[in-house]
């Protein structure tokens, strides 16, 4: 039981995966990231594949491609407005990010060091310790995915209202809701952060509660709820309020 | 938190969205947008161009409508016309042709009536020429004088009258 509980605990913290000290500095590299490039590359490997050949009429994998582009030009137009269509690449890439992110638990296909060590007997794998688990269970991306959004929010501001406009939207309608306004930059991403993080983190410790429990059948129902709906449903949440503070700043 | 908190993830995590944003910016929003807004220019294009060809089609339609109905009018009043050309010549000729007729029936009639007097004129000769071959007989001297004749026929005609 006490294995289990450090198990649940080394959940919440990063692995390094490869060790990097440049000038004194750690720059080494976590499972979270790791995890996030296997989630851009195949994002990557998918829009090349999928824009290739553009036919007027669309099929198959085209018309597919279609709809979501049409689904973030949609999305983005509900909820930033007018300018929507400038956000349409931010708003799209958090929200193929996120999505694949999140649900990417679903693929981990890798077994755990520990099989593999009693298995093979490699010295290698003693220390494997790689499983793909949701990037986003990692608080440090939400916390910079969440501050990348307030990037993006105050650089949509600036670039739609000009430096002095959007100086001027914090003392609008009411010059005395000036310290909520800039207290919002603060909310927000920490909002953001949080919840993602939560739930995500969340949805794994009890997979992982599951797994150790009914390790057959039972973890594949219940892995529909908390790896696929909560994941995507975290990661419209995100984007939703995201688009929203953009819409707001560019209003 | 220190455990928790590892700000080179942040550091790759930031990096590694802008990298992806520039990437999918480039590979998958901008063409497929770029591409559908074509595309759906073209087929407003198509639909207004369709449009206003339909629109020239019915304005065509519609004045060779007219043209139809003009030429049509017009035939008709050129047959109207000729009708009543024809009409009129119809009856001229018929007048033509009766006139003709009258002036034929007349010109009989004054032959009749030439003829007759020339028959009575002849017939009234051969009496007188009887009248006085008897009464010359009668009296055996020629009364055939000029007088005499005279006198017979003032007879006559007072018997005739």
């Amino acid at each position: 039981m006490e294995e289990f509980v450090n198990e649940l605990q080394g959940l919440m913290k990063s692995n390094k995966i490869i060790e990097i000290n440049l000038f004194g500095f750690d720059l080494s590299i976590t499972d979270s990231v790791v995890v996030m490039w296997i989630v851009m590359a195949i994002l990557i490997v998918l829009s090349v594949v999928f824009t290739r050949k553009l036919k007027t009429i669309p099929e198959g994998k085209q018309s597919i491609v279609e709809v979501i582009v049409e689904f973030f030009n949609n999305f983005a137009k509900d909820c930033v407005g007018e300018h929507g269509k400038l956000f349409v690449p931010y708003i799209g890439t958090i929200f193929l990010l996120l999505i694949v992110s999140n649900i990417i638990a679903v693929f981990n296909i890798i077994p755990s060091g520990e099989d593999l060590y009693n298995l093979t007997h490699w010295e290698f794998f003693e220390n494997w310790n790689f499983a793909i688990r949701p990037p986003t269970k990692d608080i440090n991306v939400t916390l910079t995915l969440a501050l990348m959004s307030m990037v993006a929010v105050i650089t949509a501001g600036i670039k739609v209202k000009k430096v002095s406009g959007w100086l001027k939207s914090f003392l609008e309608p009411e010059p005395l809701i000036l310290p909520f306004k800039i207290f919002d930059y603060f909310i927000r991403p920490v909002s953001l952060c949080f919840r993602m993080f939560g739930n995500i983190l969340g949805a794994v410790i009890i997979m992982e509660l599951i797994y150790f429990a009914f390790p057959a059948v039972l973890p594949g129902f219940l892995s529909i709820y908390f790896d696929l709906f909560d994941g995507i449903l975290q990661a419209y949440v995100f984007v939703f309020l995201t688009s929203l503070y953009i819409g707001e700043a560019v209003e | 938190m220190g455990g928790i908190l590892n700000i080179p993830t942040c550091i790759y995590t930031a990096l590694n969205l802008v990298v992806l944003y520039f990437i999918l910016k480039k590979l998958l929003f901008k063409p497929v947008s770029e591409f559908m807004e074509k595309r759906a220019n073209s087929i407003r294009e198509a639909i207004d161009k369709a449009e206003s060809d339909k629109l020239e089609a019915l304005e065509m339609k519609n004045k060779y409508d007219k043209e139809l109905k003009d030429v049509k009018d017009k035939a008709q009043k050129i047959i109207m016309e000729a009708q009543e050309k024809a009409q009129l010549e119809y009856e001229k000729i018929i007048q033509k042709a009766r006139d003709e007729a009258e002036k034929i029936m007349e010109e009989a009639d004054r032959e009749v009536e030439r003829q007759r007097i020339e028959n009575i004129k002849n017939v009234r000769e051969e009496i007188v020429n009887l009248a006085l071959e008897a009464a010359s007989k009668v009296i055996e001297c020629n009364m055939d004088t000029k007088e005499n004749r005279e006198l017979v026929n003032r007879f006559i005609d007072e018997r005739i009258a």
